[in-house]
């Protein structure tokens, strides 16, 4: 018997042992979101626009609205758009909401609020978003809803723990943000007057990328299900860069036009 | 049994990271929520905004011509790797190894087009540099968390919009494959030396649709408009685009970001589209600035050159070292070498087809004279054997050992001199058999057809084309590296070079989908096939219809070069090599026009 050969069979009846004797207890859960907090999104981002430049970087023409499954009284609503009307009611935040407040370009601050709680703010339109992993504390009827956070920590079944005791998953692989916020005051999901209502539900996925080059990017998958105005979720994603210079901050008003 | 069992637990206890991966697996359909105009219709003609491109990239857009895709070579391109994501529904399956139960790759359909893309997962390398390039590229991936991410190369140059915006074949792509329970959204990321001054970074979704029913495509290229002049490339000349302003007559768009640019992808460009007649708001649509032309490269340090060897098709091989590319064809019983590289590299050359093939070295053909395709002759000559010689009275015995060299009867000419004189090369990398006619043939295991192209890079030009094998080595009529090179004191011409250039469009037939099929090998650079030559083609024919336009406006040479004719490929080809530049090859053309008097 070879050298290689009795390592090999050590290997496997080390195995084998630990297999007959089930695996190390798991360590106890983290104390909290930011402790177990699979990755890090902290700090400030830049919008890329690079997609739906013509909704995004200027006002498109009322009636536009190209790509959003909207149903008819969605389009009744779109095509009487009147960002004077919006002014005139202190409204002008509606594309701000929550539900495109991602899409309009501008830069992100990610930061804690506290060990439960990711902040989100933006400079264009100076919304903040909390996004909580405990009970939310946040009022409903707001722009930004109320969000409930969780880590999303996909993992298949481990199959030797099936045998060896309780079914126990195998090492999480999946480590993105999953927001869900609701209880939102009606907005824009676009500029021209594209709306949402109160009852729309948007779910969101927050990714980070680590590129080669040292770039790293930030992906903001939303679905937007709305029974009031749209046939079917609205599915977009807009991307961010991570910026080392603040200096670029840069807060502004709302604008309903 | 109990030890197999065993033996399986083990496996699966020392192979966590066969478990560590998303699976993707599954039909997917495109929503197409966003970029829904760009995608369906497509923007308008001169719309670039929100697109990082450069000053090249935008003079090539505004040269497009939407007719370019009525030619019979454009009809049947797909979509590239970069763009698979912006029409049709894609299937994802993978590929696993039976022993290990290893992902070994991952593979994408595309339903437009019927594109198949595959992500190597097993670890192996990219391919050589100057392995063919692909629509859709070659491509490894890697797990990274919850993300498939994936690097792309050896792409062909390929529109991303259909308005005429590029990535060149020297671009690659980064792509993150994310999922989120039915969901999977897609970001790609473009990087590009040539056409891009920084990424061009897209995200797209698709939700999982297991009923969805996939369609076959197939394409076949016809002339879809009679009588056209052959060669005919439909394109703007600079300045002449009418359709530019298109996105602001249509949708509004100001016309300060139709130019596009790094600056339209940021929230600081809110302030210009605000404010467009600031200054600072000038368009950016304007040429780059005439800058002092780069060094030429040293010439090659023959003792750290290596050849190495690349099966190309059948029974043919490039050789790469330095100076041109050298082709090898191998027949059961003899081999035949088209080209030779430099004298210094002779040995090396003999060493490189000698790791492929033992078998006698019978036939070198010379594409032209030039001592970086001849200078080998005399070793690889003398480590050939020709076909045995039927009348010893005809030909000396020293002859017959050595092979045969074959070519047009100007290289002999060229590497020759009258009797009494210093000939440019030594008498042994003469060549032995010459013809004057438009064609030349041989047999070597396969029928091969050295064609002689007038008056093209010089007057003594030839290709060859190996009929069974279906590859065609060009010469310097062709190269992946430069401008062409027209040696007008040896006889070459641009109307030549493009004659050349077409007659191997005409020659060669793509496989499927405008790629593969007949593989052509440059002078210099990488394996081709026909829809590399077609670039390089159109280019030439664009950038002559430039210089004659301008010289027809009574343009000086010195202003034409001020005029940048060549900027949008000078990423791509501009680079000055030992013996030539841009600035050659534009006096070049300028010259042969003006001394035509026509295009």
């Amino acid at each position: 018997m070879g050298v290689r050969t009795r390592q090999t069979s050590a290997r496997w009846l080390m195995s084998f042992v630990f297999f007959l004797q089930g695996a190390p207890a798991a360590p106890p859960p983290p104390p909290n979101a930011k402790a177990a907090a699979p990755i890090d999104f902290i700090g400030q981002w830049v919008s890329v626009v690079t997609e739906d430049w013509r909704y995004r970087m200027i006002t498109p023409p009322k009636g536009n609205y190209a790509g959003v499954p909207l149903n008819d009284a969605a389009r009744k609503i779109a095509d009487n758009w009147d960002a004077a009307k919006d002014e005139a009611a202190g409204a002008q935040c509606k594309t701000y909401g929550a539900a495109n407040i991602m899409r309009v370009p501008g830069r992100i601050r990610i930061s804690w609020a506290d060990d439960d709680t990711l902040k989100l703010e933006t400079d264009a339109g100076m919304q903040t978003r909390l996004f909580h992993f405990k009970e939310p504390r946040t009022p409903p009827g707001s722009w930004q809803g109320v969000s409930e956070a969780s880590w999303e920590m996909t993992s298949g079944l481990d199959f030797m723990s099936i045998i060896t005791g309780p079914g126990r998953r195998n090492p999480a692989f999946s480590s993105a943000l999953k927001v869900v916020t609701t209880k939102m005051r009606p907005g824009y999901l676009r500029r021209n007057g594209v709306p949402y209502s109160d009852k729309a539900v948007m779910t969101e996925f927050y990714d980070r990328t680590n590129e080669a080059n040292g770039e790293s990017w930030l992906v903001v998958t939303s679905i937007v299900d709305d029974p009031t105005y749209l046939n079917q979720p609205f599915v977009t994603s807009a991307h961010f860069r991570k910026e080392n210079d603040q200096s670029r901050w840069n807060p502004t008003p709302c604008s309903a036009r | 049994m109990s030890r197999l069992i065993v033996l399986g637990f083990v496996i699966m206890l020392q192979s966590p990271s066969l478990f560590a991966q998303m699976d993707l697996t599954g039909d997917w359909a495109l929503l197409i929520h966003e970029d829904q105009p760009w995608r369906g219709s497509g923007p308008e003609l001169g719309e670039y905004e929100g697109l990082p491109i450069n000053a090249a990239a935008r003079m090539r857009a505004s040269a497009w011509n939407a007719s370019i895709n009525t030619l019979p070579e454009h009809q049947c391109i797909p979509l590239p790797a970069d763009d698979f994501t912006d029409f049709g529904n894609i299937r994802i399956w993978k590929e696993i190894d039976p022993v290990t139960q290893r992902v070994i790759a991952w593979h994408e359909y595309t339903e437009w087009q019927a594109q198949e893309r595959v992500i190597w997962m097993d670890g192996r390398p990219h391919p050589s540099p100057y392995a063919p390039h692909t629509w859709q590229g070659f491509s490894t991936g890697k797990w990274e968390r919850n993300q498939l991410t994936i690097t792309t190369t050896h792409l062909k140059t390929a529109p991303y919009e259909r308005v005429g915006t590029y990535r060149s074949d020297l671009g690659t792509l980064t792509e993150h494959w994310i999922r989120h329970g039915n969901y999977l959204t897609i970001m790609v990321i473009i990087s590009d030396p040539v056409y891009l001054a920084e990424p061009l970074v897209r995200t797209r979704q698709y939700v999982l649709d297991p009923d969805q029913k996939m369609k076959g495509y197939t394409c076949t290229p016809a002339a879809e408009i009679a009588n056209r002049q052959e060669g005919y490339v439909p394109h703007y000349l600079p300045g002449k685009n009418p359709f530019l302003l298109n996105g602001n007559v249509r949708y509004g768009v100001p016309p300060i970001a139709l130019p596009g640019g790094p600056e339209t992808m940021y929230p600081e460009f809110l302030a210009k589209l605000r404010n467009p007649n600031t200054a600072a708001s000038q368009p950016a649509n304007s040429t780059l600035p005439n800058s002092p032309p780069p060094a030429r490269p040293q010439p090659p340090d023959f003792a750290k050159v290596e050849i190495s060897a690349l099966p190309v098709q059948g029974n043919v091989y490039m050789l790469v070292g330095a100076g041109g590319n050298t082709t090898i064809q191998v027949d059961e019983h003899s081999v035949l070498v088209v080209d030779t590289q430099y004298a210094q590299l002779g040995a090396k050359l003999v060493a490189a087809i000698r790791r492929i093939t033992n078998k006698p070295i019978r036939y070198i053909i010379n594409t032209h004279f030039h001592t970086d395709h001849t200078g080998g002759n005399v070793a690889i000559g003398k480590a050939g054997d020709s076909v045995p010689v039927q009348f010893p009275d005809v030909f000396t015995s020293s002859l017959a050992e050595t092979a045969a060299i074959v070519a047009h009867e100007n290289v002999l000419r060229k590497m020759s001199a009258p009797t009494g004189r210093e000939a440019p090369a030594p008498f042994d990398a003469w060549p032995t058999e010459t013809f004057a006619t438009n064609e030349y043939r041989l047999f070597n295991g396969e029928g091969i057809q050295i064609v002689h192209i007038p008056a093209a890079h010089t007057d003594g030009d030839s290709l060859v084309f190996f009929r069974r094998s279906d590859v065609i080595a060009t010469g310097d009529l062709f190269s992946t590296v430069t401008y062409p090179v027209i040696d007008r004191q040896n006889g070459g011409s641009l109307k030549g070079i493009l004659a050349g250039l077409n007659e191997i469009i005409k020659l060669s037939i793509p496989k499927n989908k405008q790629e593969g099929g007949t593989y052509i090998i440059p002078g210099e650079g990488r394996i081709c096939d026909q829809a590399d030559v077609v670039e390089y083609r159109e280019m030439v024919t664009i950038i002559r219809d430039r210089i004659a336009d301008l010289i027809a406006q009574g343009k000086t040479l010195q202003e034409i070069l001020a005029a940048q004719p060549t900027l949008d490929y000078d990423g791509r080809y501009g680079a000055p090599t030992t013996s030539w530049t841009k600035e050659m090859f534009i006096e070049a053309v300028y010259t042969e026009l003006r001394q035509a008097g026509t295009k």
